[in-house]
């Protein structure tokens, strides 16, 4: 029992769902912003990561990330057998931050099992994992830019020209919004990206 | 076989497209590929069934064998039986969890067979070779 206890422990992923559960008890099920707050700490996710980063970060949590061709309909893919867990991600992205957001989308998935093994889904009756685990993806990708904003703000604010100061808060406000409104709309340009190569082939 | 029209009608909700976008895109009247997917039409000729192959992303073969105009060999019968059957076993062996980010909801049999393999991968069995 107790080396069953270890084997269950030893996973980061179910370890990581312990702690969550055990913070969010009196509010379960915790919101997907929440969630992905925590996620986005714990896995030391960065707004730009190579790809090997990621690989590496994941490896660190005991999953196993590639980028491979998939087939056209998938954009990623995730499984879990014993203590083997594999995310797999299309290497053909070609909407700026979709890694990331697929990433998450995944990973959130692979929590929701860790969540259900330890008895606390997350999910009601109705509620579809996979319309969360966008919200979750889109918030995960919020969170990550947040995290970095006051660094940010620090360096810009020490600049010691005023017009430098105004120029860097101008271009921080700048790409903040863009980046922010890529979190929310991501899905819509994948769709535009998938419709124009549906064009693109049938004129070809 | 599922028949032609809901087959057609399944493969444009997998897509997620209304009959207008299909004859933007196919350049195929919506009443007729209405018509069609209510079986009140016989399956169009298989240059329309080309456009309409490249609009819902699928191979222009299959839409001709479920069309009808030609028949599946049956090393490709066997071989697609033999995805299906073991996607099966995949999809309902409770040890193995999956997920996946889909555009649509079509699983393709390229799908199935890439979920299968990466059971293979996982659990170190082999589904694909022996049978399921």
């Amino acid at each position: 029992m107790e080396l069953l206890t270890g084997e269950i422990e030893a996973s980061p992923i179910v370890g990581f769902c312990k702690s969550v559960i055990s913070r969010h008890t009196e509010t379960w099920p915790p919101k997907e912003e929440a969630l992905a707050e925590e996620f986005v700490e714990w896995l030391g996710l960065k707004t730009f990561l190579t790809r090997d980063k990621l690989i590496e970060l994941c490896l660190s949590k005991r999953v196993n990330l590639s980028f491979v061709e998939l087939p056209p309909e998938l954009r990623g893919f995730n499984c879990s057998y014993q203590d083997k867990t594999e995310v797999v991600i299309t290497q053909h992205e070609t909407v700026l931050g979709a890694d990331l957001h697929n990433i998450s989308h995944e990973f959130r998935e692979v929590l929701e099992n860790g969540f259900v093994e330890l008895g606390h889904s997350t999910l009601g009756a109705g509620d579809s994992l996979e319309v969360r685990a966008e919200h979750f993806a889109m918030s995960a990708r919020m969170m990550v830019v947040a995290r970095e904003i006051p660094a940010y703000l620090d360096t810009v604010s020490n600049a010691e020209s005023t017009w430098v100061r105004y120029l860097g808060f101008g271009v921080l406000g700048f790409v903040g919004l863009v980046y922010l409104l890529s979190c929310v709309l991501l899905p819509h340009f994948e769709e535009i990206e998938s419709q124009t190569n549906r064009q693109r082939y049938i004129r070809t | 076989m599922e028949n032609f029209g809901s087959y057609m009608r399944r493969l444009r909700k997998s897509k997620g497209l209304t009959l207008k976008q299909v004859e933007t895109q196919a350049k195929v009247s919506n009443a007729y590929i209405s018509q069609i997917e209510r079986g009140l039409r016989k399956p169009p000729h298989p240059d329309i069934l080309k456009r309409l192959a490249k609009t819902y992303d699928v191979p222009h073969r299959e839409l001709l064998v479920v069309a009808g105009y030609l028949e599946e060999d049956s090393e490709a019968i066997a071989a697609r039986r033999n995805v299906e059957k073991a996607f099966e076993h995949v999809r309902t062996d409770p040890s193995f969890k999956q997920g996946t980010r889909l555009k649509g909801t079509h699983l393709s049999l390229e799908t199935k067979r890439f979920i299968v393999e990466m059971y293979e991968k996982l659990t170190q069995r082999s589904l694909l070779k022996e049978g399921a």
